[in-house]
């Protein structure tokens, strides 16, 4: 079902005496029905703060949260309609596997129940533990169980925390694609909150990226790629993080600054579309690493490293003293030290306000 | 609105708890200034003419009470109070804390059982080792000598001191430690420059604790003493004489006694909070 | 320069109780090279560490630069060490944590300002040398942590998974500049970690470690791309290597999960309990029949990085996982998933005994 937030705030009292600690600003988030939403940051950007304002656990400062129709802010968790997956798994430590992910059918589940309990193990690869007491579990298992105690009840809002944080990596791969596949077969609304913007990625229709309390963008996956609102989701989101190098703007390019901050001689970029650069032409260059050309382009540079992961390169490229970094699906034929021409396509420039960190245009290319 | 009527409730109540808490003491100080008929009388009443009689007392040492004047040693039992808890909590500190590290740091055959048996000091009552002490005392000659009751009152102080300071070095983890060695130096001035350092909130919460605790005794001091080595506790005794007893001295003297242990308290509650918080969750 | 100047150890053995930890580990670093000790989480590594470090009884022989160390504590083993939590000294501020090591060697004042100096413009943490270690971010403190290990230029560095505990960005910044700063610092180094992308970027060589043993000890490339057993395959690469149940069929081909690809020439027959390791990129989909190409559905999508993973079903009802680098098919569309033979690697017996069908074979 949809879940809209209206200018949700959450502010926590000061310590002895101080100003309140805003966890949450006005935050505004429409969720569909039937999708699947991460809000994702680092710790203390509120995430888990507006997680449990949903779930019921924290009550708002201000703001409306609305599910299914249904205003909901004032309503105690139980009554709200909500499944949830704890970071802390949350196991009830008595009962067995099978007993906790029953747990939220209570005795409506009858057959079908039992059958979906089944199911939703046998997928999530716990079939053979239901017997088992929480205590004799990895903590990758507790963390597979509590999940699907959230995934079989039926409920107007799923919400995921951290739901995959503690997963063995192998399995990582196969079983978020096996969740989503069951979320979506089932036509759940689920919002996941997590730090791993590959999780967010793998998962989610739209991902929510807040810092600081404060919605940063909302948006799919390419959107935050291709054109993020601002540096801050230009360098949180992506790996690795976009390239972001100061300039001065001037008619027809950009003017770069080197490591020590001053203006490099030489280094230039142009771009043939006039820029809206602020007053005083001080803004930032971003290139995401995959679209750095290597071998080619107007920059000289010097390579400091050339790192083969197995299905990708990465090359760092130290250019007037910063580092830039290239990523590539091929091999580079680059040597350590060895000096190389590198440079970009001004459709895949990114321009940001030095003093804000407001996006000012993106290039036209999308991947 | 419901918010002032939330904050005057809760005034409310926080007074009436400072006001079960607080009233014996202020009772007691109270007391102190007044003479044993105006404490005496019924109804008890709180207008009465303050007098520094019972202080006075105290400090020049003679009483005079109906039946003539009286020596007050009470001088001397806070000298002893002083000497008794400083020296005890120092050698449970010289002792303790080494022993506290031992065994935070190393698995060793019996460690937990000597670990517990320590603590378990602290849950027997002391008359259950009283008699069997004083027994020895007189055999060993440690009866009614300040060496003795210091001994004693390891079993006060000893397990304090190791338990909640064996929990500051465990919190401190044995990783910096191990860092130091490898940056080159002895494990010795790892102990001393990381290790004791680190665990410093540990060892100043406990040295008060066992100050306190050890000031506050009784039992010890008043089977295992006689007069000249009394501490305070015990010589407030001397006021329970044959022509009645002192209130007002005892009053004056309760307050005198707890005075040294409240200012250390006030003084050092930070620290006491927090070496001890930690002690309570991680113990 | 070789490893007998370096960092040697040779049959290492640890156990805890009965439990054996390390059962005999050869490893040989040398000078001005990284070597990245790899495995999954408690199979040993800071174990291994810590017993070259002289923190941990063990058995066998370590010797720096030539001297052998075995018998000595740890203060006397003259090796720099960076732990996974920093361990920093939290009562000094960064300055005299990173002095610590000049200090034991009793250098004079002036000296130890200019080392310290040097070593924290290196590491760009010049401005916060005054801090205390609670002031300074994650960052701030792993490089702090690095400094120190760094600062009395020891012959051999132990560094135990030192970027686990700081955010992605930090991360990626330390992986590329990290490489450049071992190597000038001219010590051997072992460098520890789960993370393979992380081994892979700064091991020149790999030495994974499982079940108390080295079973691989090879460049990161070959690692990857020639796995010795099943479980180095399974740890290296994500989305992870398929693995399916291979069977050989008439005129020199096998079969595994419907997709079809020659038999390595060296090989007549598959052993019976023979595995086809395909990894996720080197599966490709196409929208119609080839010769080869096993039928499947297309289960989910979850992009990872700048691949596209797709989980498929195929029609015998396995599981696949492919990695593109181009765009991915819709949910639910019938695809035909085709394997690059030249990357197919074989197992037996969870050893590998051929990868490239149709080409080399590797010693069983």
């Amino acid at each position: 079902m949809s879940l809209d937030l209206q200018a949700v705030s959450k502010a926590y009292p000061g310590r002895r005496g101080g100003a309140p600690v805003q966890a949450v600003r006005e935050l505004s988030l429409a969720v569909e029905p039937g999708e699947i939403v991460a809000l994702l940051g680092s710790s203390g950007c509120g995430k888990t703060s507006t997680l449990r304002m949903v779930a019921g656990f924290e009550a708002v400062s201000s703001g409306s949260i609305t599910l299914a129709g249904k205003r909901i802010e004032a309503l105690p968790p139980a009554r709200r309609g909500v499944a949830m997956a704890f970071e802390g798994y949350a196991l009830y430590p008595p009962l067995t596997v099978r007993e906790n992910i029953a747990f939220g059918l209570g005795n409506r589940g009858g057959e079908a129940g039992r059958r979906r309990v089944a199911e939703v193990a046998e997928l999530l690869g716990i079939a053979p533990l239901m017997d088992r007491k929480p205590a004799a579990l990895s903590g990758g298992e507790q963390q597979r169980a509590g999940l699907a105690r959230a995934l079989v009840r039926d409920a107007h809002l799923h919400l995921l925390d951290e739901p995959m944080g503690q997963l063995e990596p192998q399995l990582r791969a196969v079983l978020r694609g096996r969740v989503k596949a069951l979320v979506k077969q089932r036509g759940l609304t689920a919002v996941l909150v997590t730090h791993d913007q590959a999780e967010a990625h793998a998962m989610a229709d739209r991902i929510a990226v807040m810092e600081a309390g404060e919605l940063q963008q909302f948006g799919p996956a390419a959107a935050l790629r291709d054109a993020p609102a601002n540096l801050f989701v230009a360098t949180f989101f992506g790996e690795p993080p976009m390239n972001a190098v100061p300039a001065i703007a001037e008619p027809g390019g950009l003017r770069l600054r080197g490591a020590d901050g001053e203006v490099a001689p030489g280094w230039r970029q142009d771009l043939p579309a006039a820029v809206p650069a602020p007053a005083g032409g001080e803004v930032v260059l971003g290139v995401r690493p995959g679209r750095l050309r290597l071998g080619e382009g107007p920059w000289r540079g010097i390579v400091v490293s050339n790192q083969w992961l197995g299905d990708q390169a990465h090359v760092a490229v130290e250019v007037c003293g910063r580092l830039l970094v290239a990523v590539s699906l091929a091999r580079v034929p680059a040597r350590v030290g060895e000096a190389i021409a590198l440079g970009l396509d001004p459709a895949d420039a990114h321009l940001f306000d030095a003093g804000s960190g407001r996006a000012l245009a993106h290039g036209a290319r999308r991947a | 609105m419901a918010d002032l009527v939330l904050r005057v409730l809760r005034g409310l109540a926080l007074a009436l708890v400072l006001v079960f808490f607080l009233f014996p003491i202020v009772w007691i100080l109270l007391m102190s200034f007044q003479t044993n008929e105006t404490i005496l009388r019924l109804p008890p009443s709180l207008a009465f003419d303050p007098t520094l009689a019972n202080y006075k007392a105290l400090l020049t040492g003679t009483m005079e009470t109906s039946s003539g004047t009286l020596q007050v040693t009470f001088l001397r039992n806070l000298g002893n109070s002083v000497l008794l808890a400083s020296l005890s909590v120092g050698l449970s500190l010289l002792l303790g804390v080494p022993a506290a590290y031992a065994f935070a740091r190393f698995r060793f055959r019996l460690g937990e059982d000597i670990a517990f048996t320590l603590l378990s000091f602290r849950f027997a009552p002391p008359l259950l080792v009283l008699l069997p002490l004083s027994l020895y005392f007189n055999e060993l000659g440690l009866a009614d000598t300040y060496a003795g009751l210091i001994w004693v009152y390891q079993l006060i102080c000893l397990p304090l001191v190791l338990w909640i300071v064996r929990s500051h070095f465990e919190e401190a983890g044995v990783e910096v430690e191990n860092a130091y060695r490898l940056d080159g130096h002895s494990w010795w001035a790892g102990f001393r420059k990381v290790a004791i350092p680190l665990a410093m909130p540990g060892i100043a919460a406990a040295g008060l604790l066992a100050f306190i605790f050890a000031w506050n005794n009784f039992v010890f001091a008043l089977i295992l003493a006689s007069a000249d080595k009394q501490p305070v506790t015990v010589g407030a005794l001397a006021f329970v004489t044959a022509s009645g007893i002192q209130y007002g001295q005892i009053a004056a003297a309760i307050v005198l006694s707890i005075l040294p242990t409240l200012a250390l308290a006030l003084y050092a509650q930070r620290w006491l909070v927090e070496g001890l918080s930690l002690g309570a969750v991680k113990g | 320069m070789s490893a007998a100047e370096g960092l040697l150890i040779r049959g290492l053995t640890a156990a805890f109780g009965k439990r054996e930890v390390l059962r005999g580990v050869d490893l040989a670093v040398a000078p001005g090279e990284t070597v990245v000790l790899f495995g999954p989480s408690g199979v040993g590594k800071t174990v291994l560490l810590r017993a070259v470090a002289g923190l941990e009884r063990a058995g066998g022989e370590v010797s720096v630069a030539g001297r052998e160390v075995s018998g000595l504590p740890p203060e006397a083993r003259g090796l720099g060490m960076a732990f996974q939590n920093f361990a920093l000294y939290p009562h000094l501020p960064a300055r005299e944590n990173i002095a610590s090591p000049l200090r034991a060697r009793r250098l004079p004042e002036a000296e130890i300002a200019r080392r310290v100096g040097a070593i924290a413009a290196l590491l760009r943490i010049g401005h916060v040398l005054d801090h205390a270690p609670r002031e300074l971010s994650n960052g701030q403190k792993q490089r702090t942590a690095l400094a120190r290990a760094l600062a009395a230029e020891p012959r051999a560095l132990l560094l135990d998974d030192p970027l686990r505990n700081v955010d992605a960005k930090l991360r990626y910044e330390m992986r590329l500049e990290l490489p450049r700063l071992l190597a000038r610092s001219g010590a051997a180094a072992i460098y520890v970690t789960q993370d393979y992308r992380e081994a892979m970027a700064l091991g020149q060589r790999v030495a994974v470690l499982l079940d108390g043993r080295i079973v691989q000890d090879a460049p990161p490339e070959e690692v990857y791309d020639q796995p010795a057993t099943v479980e180095v395959a399974r740890l290296f690469g994500d989305p992870p290597i398929n693995l399916l149940s291979a069977e050989s069929l008439p005129g020199g081909r096998l079969r595994a999960a419907g997709l079809e690809v020659p038999l390595p020439d060296s090989l007549r027959a598959l052993p019976p309990d023979a595995q086809l390791g395909l990894r996720p990129e080197h599966l490709s989909l196409l929208p119609s029949p080839a010769p080869g190409a096993a039928p499947a559905s297309v289960v989910a999508v979850t992009p990872l990085h700048e691949r596209q993973v797709v989980l498929l079903r195929t029609a015998s009802g396995e599981e696949l996982v492919a990695s593109l680098a181009g765009a991915a098919p819709p949910v639910g569309a019938a695809v035909w998933a085709a394997a690059e033979p030249g990357h197919a690697l074989l197992f037996a017996g969870g050893q590998r005994i051929a990868h490239g069908a149709g080409r080399e074979v590797a010693a069983a």
